[in-house]
């Protein structure tokens, strides 16, 4: 296979039956949570348009935005960078703890650098990178990359992390407690915290007019790294900026019931000026995305707080898990996403859907997710990027439904071929027949049935 | 040209091409009234928030209450009180210490600027911390909130916070926690194991 492809790789989990179910019900269980959470609010839809206006707003007028940021966190003593790629933000991340001779560094849970790769490029420069949200910490030690935006480590169970803790933690062997694993990973990172010489943490908004940017976690880890490091470093894409304080009273109440269904995060931190004899870094990345902006179809894709909620709706993202996306944002928002950063490479993911419009709905900013996903398709297939056996599919398809009389002959060669060979449509080389029984074909087509049956009604 | 002055260039050309297209430019969006009727007595539904978040809210006559409370549950161990009314504090030792020496604290009471009914949420400035990392350290915290600070929803708490003057603050909400364990929640991820409110 000459590249990762969502189908193929969904075969990790789905061909563990009990185990598809098992992913595809927590999940569920998550959404559960957020429709609780959200049908308890009457104004729900007017949060959801305030949100997006806010964010169309931002998508607008960026370029002004950022410099008002810019000009009043310099004010408010942060220094400012700025980075066009990846590789320029793990330089500059590099730049700064190796300055200050860092060692170990903490870090709490940012989308942002696992995009550029940050962690493994700090190792190879010699730092010790220790995630601290605890779901991230499971799959550091085990060598994996997040399944989720908001769980990292969703795909896994109890039993899998008992055995991860036992072989890096030395917790009991067998013992598979929720509450003793987090006891014990919490003992093990107080340490670090403790002895960590900077602290690196995401941004879930910043504020043009104050200068200051909020990070939400219900851990509490970014605010043990940042309060207790000589050193924060925090790192936003372009598009986290929002104009005001005030709009927070929006974001806020939708992004945890959007995530998991709580009212809110059970920590909202506004970070503005260090603390005195600290020194506070903001990173801005832009990394595609002002490119991604100019494109008048795609661009509102920008306006993601990344909550969670199109995921966690997803039939497909629930049975296939976040593996099988092959990027860092998996899920319908990964899928009209990763298009822009590598049409060639990602151009299976905008197929891994069914179109049905759940995350759209959900989605607390009112981003067309599937409108979105039905676009790229389109360009995909025009561009010849879909699979060989999608694009003569779709071929064969628009020849027989543009040829009556060929779709007609068609038809009564189907039924018959079904009732006389069904092994060659109920076999393994039809994906449709996977975990599918195959109908039993009609005698006849509604067509010819209703042609013997109009006189004699 | 450096970094910035690319990206910057980038996206005043996308805002250009944006406001070409759409003819006028959009104007910054006005925040609406929210309901908060549906909330009903803020003061009850507040405390039922609480509990919801696996903290207790107890309301009380008096400070001597509060430090009767301390002197019971934590003889003998390290807290930390910086509260507004001084006779009660001992924050000397701690407001000019390394971070790093509050490791051991038990337990912390703090000062909230306001809270929020509909979700719970208290609202501490730097100020009220005595040091940032003390709410976030400890392992047990306690908070005093006035009972007419408290408010309905977190558009009434940001008309009063819109304008910062300090360098840090932050929303709490519950102790801290996770469900990072296959969904099943846990209070005392990394900070407070508990978390209880005083209301006077
Ligand atoms: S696209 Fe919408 S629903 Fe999906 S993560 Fe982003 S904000 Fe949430």
């Amino acid at each position: 296979m000459s590249q990762p492809n969502h189908a193929n790789l969904a075969e990790k989990l789905t061909k563990d039956t009990k185990r598809t179910d098992w992913h595809n019900n927590s999940i569920w269980w998550v959404r559960q949570n957020r429709d609780k959470a959200v049908f308890g609010i009457p104004d729900w839809e007017n949060l959801r348009n305030t949100a997006s206006s806010i964010k169309s707003y931002m998508l607008e007028n960026l370029h002004d935005l950022l410099l008002e940021f810019e000009k009043n966190a310099l004010a408010n003593g942060v220094q400012v960078h700025w980075a066009a790629d990846a590789k320029e933000h793990n330089e500059i991340v590099h730049g700064i703890l190796s300055k200050r001779a860092v060692k170990k560094m903490v870090k709490s849970k940012s989308m942002l650098t696992e995009e550029c790769g940050l962690n493994h490029y700090l190792e190879d420069q010699g730092i010790e990178v220790i995630d601290t949200d605890l779901g991230e910490r499971i799959i550091q030690l085990r060598h994996e990359p997040p399944s989720h935006i908001v769980a990292p480590a969703i795909h896994l169970k109890r039993e899998d992390i008992s055995e991860t803790f036992h072989e890096h933690l030395g917790t009991e062997k067998g013992n598979i407690d929720p509450q003793y694993l987090t006891e014990a990973a919490r003992q093990s990172l107080r340490k670090d915290f403790l002895s960590a010489d900077a602290a690196l943490t995401g941004v879930n908004f910043a504020i043009a007019d104050t200068g200051e940017f909020v990070v939400c976690t219900n851990e509490g880890n970014a605010d043990m790294g940042a309060h207790l490091a000589p050193v924060h470093i925090a790192c936003m894409g372009l598009e986290k900026i929002i104009p005001k304080r005030e709009h927070l009273g929006v974001f806020l109440r939708v992004l945890a019931r959007s995530s998991t269904g709580q009212a809110i995060t059970t920590y909202s931190s506004h970070f503005r000026k260090p603390r005195p004899g600290q020194e506070m870094h903001i990173v801005l990345v832009d990394n595609g995305r002002s490119r991604h902006i100019q494109k008048p179809k795609f661009k509102d894709a920008l306006k993601c707080i990344r909550c969670g909620a199109c995921m966690n709706t997803c039939p497909v993202y629930r049975r296939s898990g976040g593996h099988s996306y092959h990027v860092t944002v998996p899920g319908p928002i990964g899928s009209i996403l990763a298009p822009n950063a590598d049409l060639k490479k990602n151009s299976d993911l905008p197929f891994a859907s069914s179109l049905c419009g759940a995350c759209s709905n959900v989605c607390p900013v009112k981003i067309n997710i599937h409108e979105q996903l039905y676009e790229w398709r389109q360009i995909i297939t025009q561009e010849g990027h879909s699979s060989t056996g999608k694009t003569i599919g779709m071929k064969a398809m628009n020849f027989v439904l543009s040829n009556p009389k060929v779709f007609e002959l068609g038809g009564k060669m189907g039924r018959t071929l079904m009732r006389t060979v069904p092994s060659l449509v109920n076999n393994s080389m039809n994906p449709w027949y996977k975990s599918r029984e195959m109908p039993e074909p009609p005698k006849e087509s509604f067509k010819d049935w209703y042609r013997k049956n109009r006189n004699n009604e | 040209m450096s970094s910035r002055e690319e990206i910057l260039g980038r996206l005043q050309l996308a805002a250009k091409e944006q406001k070409r297209q759409a003819n006028n430019a959009m104007i910054q969006p006005v925040l609406p009234e929210f309901n908060k009727e549906y909330l009903g007595d803020k003061v009850k539904k507040f405390m039922e928030l609480i509990d919801i978040l696996h903290g207790q809210a107890m309301e009380v006559s008096s400070l001597k209450e509060v430090k009767q409370y301390i002197d019971k549950k934590y003889p003998g161990q390290r807290v930390f009180i910086n509260i507004e009314d001084a006779e009660y504090n001992n924050p000397e030792e701690w407001q000019n210490s390394d971070p790093h020496d509050l490791e051991d604290i038990e337990f912390a009471l703090f000062h909230g600027t306001l809270a929020v009914a509909e979700n719970g949420a208290i609202w501490f400035t730097e100020e009220q911390m005595g040091q940032r990392v003390a709410p976030y350290i400890c392992q047990q915290m306690g908070v005093l909130i006035k009972k007419e600070t408290i408010l309905h929803t977190m558009a009434e708490a940001y008309e009063i916070l819109k304008d910062p003057t300090l360098g840090f603050g932050g929303f709490i909400a519950g102790p801290s926690k996770t469900a990072d364990i296959e969904q099943s929640l846990v209070t005392g991820a990394h900070g407070p194991r508990g978390l209880v409110v005083f209301i006077l």
